[in-house]
C-alpha cells in the first residue's frame, strides 16, 4: 500500500503523458500536422481539464470512470482518424474527444488533493508526465504506431487496477449507497 | 476552425472571471467582496504563471531547438528539460522560503528577458572555446533552473499554505495558461517584442502580488521598459554573432529578418556580397547562388523534359524551383506547412523568385499531407522539397502513404521529383530507405545525382516520359556537367534490403537524430 501511494500519481501521470503524446502524433499523422492539431490538442486538454476541476466534486463518478471516458475518447480519435483521415471538417469532433480526455486530470487533481500534499501530488504526476512523453516518443520510433494504440491501453489498464487498490481501503465516509447508477464512491470526501 | 478556437479561449476567459468571483472548493459561490486580497494575490500569481509558462516555453523552444541545430532527439531533450524545471519547482514548493520568491522572481524577470541574448553568447563562447559540443548538456541543464522552475512552485506553495483550495489554484493557473496559448495565436504576429512585453507585464504582476515595496516595483518597470525599447537591437546583434561565428558566415552578414513562427525560428540573412540566405531553425535551407543548383535540378530539369502545365512544388523556402518552372509557363501552385516561411519567401527573395512578375503561380498555406488528401487536381509535375528527415514530422513526407498520395495526384503523363537529402550509394541507408518508399509506389525510378549538389535526387513515375539520353541532355543543358544516373533495376539493386518508410517504421529518425549530433559533438575536433 505504501508503495502503491509512493508511486500511484507518477504511473497517472505516465499515462496523461502517453495519451498526450499518442494524440498528437495520430493527430499530426492523419489530420493534419498543421499548428491548428497543436494548438487544438493543448486548449481542448485545458479546457478539459478546467472543466474536470469544476465536476471533481459535482459529478460523483469513480474515478476510475473518468479513466475509462478517457481511453475511450482517445480510441473514438483514432477511429475517427481510420474511417476520414485527413477530414478538418471533423474539427469539432476531435476538439470534444479531446475535452472528455482531459477531464480526467482534472478531477484527478482535486480528488487527490485530498490525499496527498499539493506538492507532493504535482511533483510525482509530473515525474510520471515526463516519462510517459519521453517513453511514448522512444517507443513510437522503435515500435510505431502500435505503440500510440498498445501503451495507453496498458497504462491506462495499470491505473484503474491502482486507482481501485488506492481507494479500496479507505473507509467511505458516507456508508453503503444502494443507488444501482451511482456507487459508492470512496474517492470522494464529503 | 480558428473562430471555434477564438471562442474557446474567449470563454475560458469568461469562466476565468467567473472563477475569480467564486474561489470555493467547496461548491459554496462566494461574492468578490468577501474575497480577502491576499487572496486575490494569490489567484493573480498562479494566473500569470499558467501564462508564462506558456510563453516562456515557446521562447525557449526555439531558441534552445535552433541554438542545438534541431532534431527529434533534440526537440525531445528541450520538452524533458522544460518539464524537468516545473518538477524542480515542484520539489521546491515545500521547502522555499517566502521570503526567496521575490528575489527568484527579480533573478527570473533578468534571465527570461535576456534569455535569446544570453543563451547564444553562451553559446557562441563554448564554440569559442572549441567546445560547442558541452552545448548538449549545459543547456538541457540550465533549461529547468533557468525557465521553468521559477513559475512550478506558486501552485504547490500557496495550496500547502492554505492560501486557497488545490483545485482553485489550479483551475485559475490553467486558466492562465489558457490566455497564455491566446496571446501566442493573436500577438505573436507582432513579434518578439510584443510577446515580452505581455510577458513582463505577468512577471511583474507576480511580484507586486509577492509583496515587493512600491519604490522597487518602480524600478523594475522602468528597466524592464528599457530593456524592452533596446530588446530588438540586442537581439539582432547576437544573431548576427551566432551566425557569423558558429556557423561561420562573413563579416558583414546582415540579419534582415528575424521571427518565431509557430513552428520554427526563421532567420533570412543578406552576405556581404548581396546573396541572400534563409535559415530554419538554424539549419541552411537556402544560401545563394549554392542552393541555386539544386531548385535547378528539381525545377528546370523536369520543366526541360516535360512542359508541365500544372505543377505543384511541397515545401517553400526561396521559392526559386517555382521560378524555374512557371518560366517555361503552365501553373505552380506550392504548398507550405509554416506562413512565415511563405510570407519570407515572398518578401524577401524576390530576386531569385521573380514572385513579383509571374502571375501564373500561387501559395497555399496547408500541411502537404491534407493538401493532397482533399485536393482534387491532377498535376503534371510534383516536387517535393522537404526538409532532411531528422524529426519525425518531416520523416513523414518521406513515407510510402505520402508517396502514394503523390502518386494519386499525377496526371497520366505526369512525373514526380523528390530531393533525398544525401547521396544515394549502398553504405547509405536514408537514400536506400527513402528510395525503397518511393520503388513501392512507382513503377520506374530513377536516380540521379549531380556533383555540382552533392546529394542525389528521385524521379518517378508509373512510365516515365521521357529516355534516360534525353535526360542527360537536359542535366547536360542546365550546365551539369558531372551525374551519375541510377536507372530502376540499378535502384532496386542499391536498394537491396532497404525497408521502405511508412508511419510504423521510424526508427531511422532516431538513428539519423543520433548521427547529427555526435556530429555536432565532434565540431572544432579537427
Amino acid at each position: 500500500m505504501k508503495l502503491l501511494r509512493w508511486i500511484y500519481p507518477s504511473l497517472v501521470g505516465m499515462l496523461l503523458g502517453l495519451l498526450q503524446i499518442a494524440l498528437f502524433f495520430q493527430l499530426a499523422f492523419t489530420l493534419s500536422s498543421s499548428v491548428r492539431t497543436f494548438l487544438m490538442i493543448t486548449v481542448c486538454w485545458l479546457v478539459g481539464s478546467v472543466t474536470g476541476i469544476r465536476v471533481a466534486r459535482h459529478l460523483l463518478w469513480p474515478l476510475n470512470s473518468f479513466v475509462v471516458l478517457a481511453i475511450l475518447a482517445y480510441f473514438a480519435c483514432v477511429l475517427l482518424l481510420g474511417i476520414a483521415p485527413f477530414d478538418t471538417e471533423l474539427w469539432p469532433i476531435y476538439a470534444g474527444f479531446i475535452v472528455l480526455i482531459g477531464l480526467f486530470p482534472g478531477v484527478f487533481f482535486v480528488r487527490l488533493g485530498d490525499y496527498y500534499s499539493a506538492q507532493v501530488l504535482f511533483f510525482r504526476e509530473n515525474n510520471g508526465f515526463i516519462i510517459g512523453l519521453v517513453s511514448g516518443t522512444i517507443f513510437f520510433l522503435l515500435f510505431g504506431r502500435s505503440a500510440l494504440w498498445t501503451m495507453p491501453m496498458l497504462m491506462a489498464g495499470v491505473v484503474i487496477l491502482c486507482t481501485t487498490a488506492f481507494f479500496q481501503p479507505l473507509p467511505h465516509p458516507k456508508g453503503d449507497n444502494d443507488d444501482p447508477f451511482f456507487k459508492p464512491l470512496m474517492e470522494i470526501k464529503p | 476552425m480558428m473562430s471555434c478556437l477564438n471562442g474557446i479561449i474567449v470563454l475560458s476567459l469568461l469562466l476565468n472571471l467567473f472563477q475569480l468571483c467564486s474561489i470555493s472548493d467547496k461548491n459554496a459561490p462566494l461574492s468578490i467582496l468577501h474575497v480577502n486580497w491576499q487572496q486575490i494575490a494569490s489567484f493573480l500569481i498562479v494566473f500569470f504563471s499558467g501564462a508564462n509558462l506558456i510563453l516562456i516555453q515557446w521562447v525557449m523552444t526555439r531558441e534552445v531547438t535552433t541554438l542545438l541545430l534541431g532534431t527529434e532527439l533534440v526537440i525531445l531533450l528541450t520538452s524533458v528539460s522544460y518539464f524537468m524545471g516545473v518538477s524542480i519547482g515542484y520539489l521546491l514548493a515545500g521547502y522555499i522560503n517566502r521570503r526567496w520568491l521575490p528575489v527568484l522572481g527579480i533573478l527570473t524577470l533578468v534571465l527570461h528577458l535576456t534569455l535569446p541574448v544570453t543563451f547564444r553568447l553562451l553559446v557562441t563562447w563554448l564554440d569559442a572555446q572549441g567546445a560547442y559540443g558541452a552545448a548538449f548538456l549545459i543547456l538541457p541543464l540550465l533549461t529547468p533552473f533557468v525557465v521553468s522552475m521559477f513559475y512550478s512552485i506558486f501552485l504547490p506553495h500557496l495550496a500547502d499554505d492554505g492560501k486557497a483550495g488545490l483545485g482553485s489554484l489550479y483551475l485559475v493557473e490553467l486558466v492562465g495558461a489558457i490566455c497564455g496559448v491566446g496571446v501566442l495565436v493573436f500577438l505573436a504576429d507582432l513579434g518578439l517584442q510584443t510577446v515580452y512585453v505581455i510577458y513582463s507585464i505577468g512577471l511583474l504582476a507576480i511580484l507586486i502580488s509577492l509583496g515587493i515595496r512600491s519604490w522597487l516595483a518602480a524600478f523594475l518597470i522602468a528597466v524592464t521598459g528599457l530593456w524592452l525599447l533596446v530588446f530588438p537591437q540586442a537581439n539582432q546583434w547576437s544573431n548576427t554573432l551566432w551566425y557569423t561565428t558558429l556557423l561561420g558566415l562573413p563579416e558583414g552578414t546582415r540579419i534582415l529578418f528575424s521571427g518565431y513562427s509557430p513552428y520554427q525560428k526563421v532567420d533570412v540573412l543578406e552576405l556581404p556580397d548581396g546573396e541572400r540566405a534563409l535559415y530554419l531553425d538554424g539549419l541552411s535551407h537556402f544560401e545563394g547562388s549554392e542552393g541555386i543548383r539544386l531548385n535547378i535540378i528539381v525545377g528546370e530539369v523536369p520543366s526541360l523534359l516535360i512542359k508541365p502545365q500544372s505543377s505543384l512544388v511541397i515545401g517553400a523556402g526561396a521559392m526559386q524551383t517555382e521560378q524555374l518552372i512557371a518560366a517555361h509557363g503552365g501553373y505552380v501552385t506550392t504548398v507550405e506547412l509554416d506562413p512565415m516561411v511563405a510570407d519570407v519567401g515572398e518578401r524577401f527573395f524576390y530576386a531569385y523568385n521573380d514572385m513579383d512578375h509571374l502571375t501564373n503561380r500561387s501559395v497555399v498555406v496547408d500541411d502537404a499531407k491534407h493538401f493532397l488528401a482533399n485536393a482534387t487536381m491532377q498535376f503534371d509535375l510534383i516536387v517535393a522539397d522537404t526538409p532532411a528527415a531528422f524529426s519525425i514530422q518531416p520523416a513523414t513526407l518521406y513515407s510510402v502513404p505520402f508517396y502514394q498520395s503523390i502518386h494519386d495526384h499525377l496526371s497520366a503523363e505526369g512525373i514526380f521529383i523528390g530531393n533525398m537529402t544525401s547521396p544515394f550509394v549502398p553504405g547509405e541507408d536514408v537514400s536506400r530507405r527513402v528510395a525503397a518508399s518511393v520503388l513501392q509506389v512507382f513503377d520506374e525510378v530513377i536516380v540521379i545525382t549531380p556533383a555540382s549538389v552533392g546529394w542525389s535526387f528521385i524521379i518517378a513515375a508509373d512510365d516515365l516520359p521521357f529516355t534516360r539520353a534525353e535526360l542527360e541532355a537536359a542535366l547536360r543543358q542546365t550546365e551539369e556537367t558531372q551525374f551519375s544516373i541510377f536507372e530502376t533495376v540499378a535502384v532496386q539493386a542499391i536498394v537491396g534490403d532497404a525497408p521502405p518508410i511508412t508511419l510504423d517504421s521510424m526508427d531511422f529518425v532516431l538513428q539519423t537524430s543520433l548521427e547529427w549530433i555526435t556530429e555536432r559533438l565532434h565540431w572544432g575536433d579537427d
